[in-house]
């Protein structure tokens, strides 16, 4: 009878829980924001559509991806929009090229409705048109993520039919949800409604590297444009430390003319992380610098488009099969499943290489007839954000899971949640880190007591080249609720692509107890 | 234990938090097109153009008044930094991009906003363009400044075409005389480019 009870409550929550999804998921055209008067009212409704197509025609389209970020759920796969080169290009600059992109308007809604909304519906999503210059200033300046700009092969009956289409389109608004109903989703649809396309929608997931993969024969090898924040690293990295140690605005140091347009991208490129109004000394630094740039010619200018970039994206599902041995136990066969956005053992093409999420991971063994379970994670992510010279954030990790732990004779699932705060520096180059991390891990040992364990942690990631990369870690671990002897720990975790598909994973485990080390083959899931 | 260990994790917690948490005001700058305009939060007046000081971040709607024209209003989101600041930071108008019918606010520096106050007589056509010239001279100014040292360049380009003149020297000598008399002020200098005209 309790359990009846229980159970009737329980579905009454989740009633209400979805309520929500039900009740918002009735947009109608009729109630799209103001736009919708602007044009009733200052221009006559049947010329609309030669309005529309007389502003936005083109002659070339382009599927812009702009990189993932972790920052933001709704773009941490991703973000697709397109470009379009108008009829008349010559008389208009790439920058103020149409962009036509689809997203929620999030304003006034506070971060909790706005992921529960994303997640089961509510927030309201629609089309926007704006000039390019925003979108790129939106991630690669303030965003730092590199894009990556698509040819679309059009015709031009397809041409004109995706312009009738958005202008369909771009009255209504729609329900937007992270996962599903996307940028992604809602440009594809708009791509294959105009090359007559019949594509089932995908019920539970649209991401932009699906859409990617899904018009892969209409694309054309992509533009790059990399991030601001990239493209300086690169240029100057001498001339940035140079700048942090003797031109900030508390020292008077004015910089000579030659570097002054340099310092000044990297000088507005910091102002814009920090995002704080900037004192007297920093904006006339700022505007001297320009007087500075403006009258010194300069190979500093950040091109728009000149280099072609193979896109590499990697698929957010892996799985393995290795051979694995344990302090008490010989050869086990193990296997392993993970789902997430990206790991330290995935190429980095696209995603950030110190950016590391993953939603579900699983490893089990086989011993003695029996399959154990060695690991399962329902959330990890781990943000390192290098600390260099122009860019300063904090390291953090939040996990959620257990793994088995070997301890003297005994071995147990250690469940709990592991969390992390400390400081990364790319003090060479950004292809090697230097992390120090404080984690506090609150877990439950065997016969369910609690630990919390005070673990210090030093790791170096090594990205030595495009297929070979390693992770070495010291760290010690003391049970700060007993006062438990502190035990050392050295890990190691060399990963090898051997194609784009294909990855050889080795991990061990050292501490004073002995040493355990897992060999993995691991296949992407495309 | 279980309290001792409770109140580690809400420790450990709050140091994470407050390198993330700045306080509960902001420093901000709002300037407009017209000098004077009244500045609301929440429907209630906190100073003129252009104004500088601390609004509360939980703050939800900034309204700008000014007899002749039309009133602009535009929401904040109850969590500024992370919405609002975020959204309108990355130099796009705020609200509907295509809607500039009573106004529009972008950000162009920092915690600095400007908000385009249309006059009632004004045709929406020319408010239009004058934003849209404005808006881009302001937001990029660093790097027409860039572009002007080579007398050539995306942005300068961009700047010519928005503002109807040809792309040759003399337009180039214009803009880089603007700047030079703005000092590099990118308010000054967006302004001048409309005016110019």
């Amino acid at each position: 009878m309790k359990s009846i009870i229980l159970k009737e409550k329980t579905l009454l929550l989740l009633g209400l829980f979805f309520l929500n999804t039900l009740i918002a998921s009735d947009y109608h055209p009729a109630n799209r924001l103001n736009t919708q008067d602007l044009f009733t009212n200052n221009y006559n409704p049947q010329n609309s559509w030669n309005y529309f197509k007389n502003e936005h025609a083109f002659k070339n389209v382009f599927l812009v991806f702009a990189g993932p970020y972790p920052t933001s759920p709704s773009s941490t796969f991703g973000h697709l929009f397109l470009l379009l080169e108008p009829v008349q290009s010559n008389d208009k600059p790439m920058l103020l090229w149409d962009s036509i992109n689809f997203s929620a308007n999030v304003q006034g809604i506070n971060s909790f409705v706005k992921y529960y909304k994303g997640i089961f519906g509510g927030l309201v999503g629609y089309y926007q048109i704006m000039p390019f210059y925003e979108k790129l200033r939106e991630y690669t300046f303030i965003e730092s993520r590199p894009i990556w700009i698509f040819p679309l092969i059009l015709d031009t009956i397809e041409k004109d039919l995706l312009l009738y289409y958005l202008y369909q389109e771009y009255y209504e608004k729609y329900n937007y949800i992270f996962h599903k109903t996307n940028c992604a989703s809602k440009i594809e649809s708009l791509i294959n409604k105009s090359i007559n396309k019949n594509i089932t929608e995908n019920p539970f997931i649209t991401s932009p590297r699906l859409v990617i993969m899904n018009l892969n024969e209409r694309l054309m090898t992509p533009y790059f444009i990399d991030s601001v924040e990239n493209t300086l690293k690169s240029k100057k990295s001498n001339k940035i430390i140079k700048f942090d140690s003797e031109f900030s605005s508390e020292n008077k140091n004015i910089p000579i003319k030659s570097e002054a347009s340099i310092l000044l991208k990297i000088l507005e490129w910091k102002y814009f992380q920090r995002n704080t109004l900037l004192n007297n000394d920093e904006q006339k630094l700022l505007e001297e610098l320009r007087l500075m740039a403006s009258e010194s010619e300069t190979s500093n200018n950040i091109e728009l488009v000149k280099q072609k970039k193979l896109f590499r994206i990697h698929a957010p599902v892996k799985y393995g099969i290795g051979t694995q041995s344990g302090i008490h136990n010989d050869h086990e066969i193990g296997f392993q499943f993970r789902l997430g956005l990206h790991e330290f053992s995935d190429n980095y093409d696209v995603y950030p290489k110190y950016d590391f999420i993953t939603l579900m991971k699983v490893s089990m063994a086989i011993r003695k007839e029996h399959i154990i379970l060695n690991e399962l994670w329902l959330f990890d992510q781990l943000s390192l954000n290098p600390n260099n010279v122009i860019s300063s954030y904090v390291s953090w990790r939040f996990g959620l899971g257990l793994v088995r732990i070997a301890d003297g004779k005994n071995e147990y699932l250690s469940k709990g949640m592991y969390l992390g705060i400390g400081k990364t520096i790319s003090p060479i180059n950004e292809k090697t880190s230097f992390s120090f991390l404080i984690n506090l891990n609150t877990i439950i040992e065997e016969k369910n007591d609690y630990s919390m364990y005070f673990v210090p942690e030093l790791t170096t990631l090594l990205f030595i080249n495009k297929i070979l990369k390693m992770n070495l870690a010291i760290s010690s671990s003391q049970d700060i609720l007993r006062n438990s002897q502190i035990k050392t720990f050295f890990k190691t975790n060399i990963v090898f692509d051997l194609n784009s598909e294909y990855q050889l994973d080795f991990n061990s485990i050292g501490s004073s107890i002995g040493i355990s080390f897992h060999l993995y083959l691991l296949k992407y899931f495309n | 234990m279980f309290k001792a260990m409770l109140s580690v994790i809400g420790l450990f917690l709050l140091t994470s938090c407050a390198t993330i948490t700045k306080g509960s005001t902001q420093l901000i700058t709002i300037n407009c097109n017209v000098t004077g305009a009244h500045v609301f939060i929440d429907g209630v007046e906190i100073g003129v153009t252009p104004f500088v000081g601390e609004i509360k971040k939980n703050q939800e709607m900034l309204t700008i008044e000014m007899d002749g024209y039309q009133n602009y209003s535009v929401a904040l989101s109850k969590n500024l930094e992370g919405m609002f600041w975020g959204n309108i930071i990355t130099g796009g108008t705020i609200g509907s991009m295509t809607d500039f019918s009573s106004g529009a606010a972008y950000a162009y520096a920092p915690a600095s906003y400007h908000v385009e106050l249309i006059g009632l007589d004004t045709g929406y056509d020319e408010f239009e363009k004058q934003l849209k010239l404005k808006k881009f001279a302001m937001i990029n100014i660093s790097n027409i400044a860039l572009d002007l040292s080579n007398k050539d360049g995306q942005y300068l380009n961009s700047l010519f075409s928005l503002a109807g003149i040809e792309n040759n020297d003399a337009s180039a000598q214009m803009v880089l005389d603007n700047l030079n008399q703005a000092k590099g002020n990118q308010i000054v200098f967006a302004n001048l480019m409309c005016e110019n005209l």
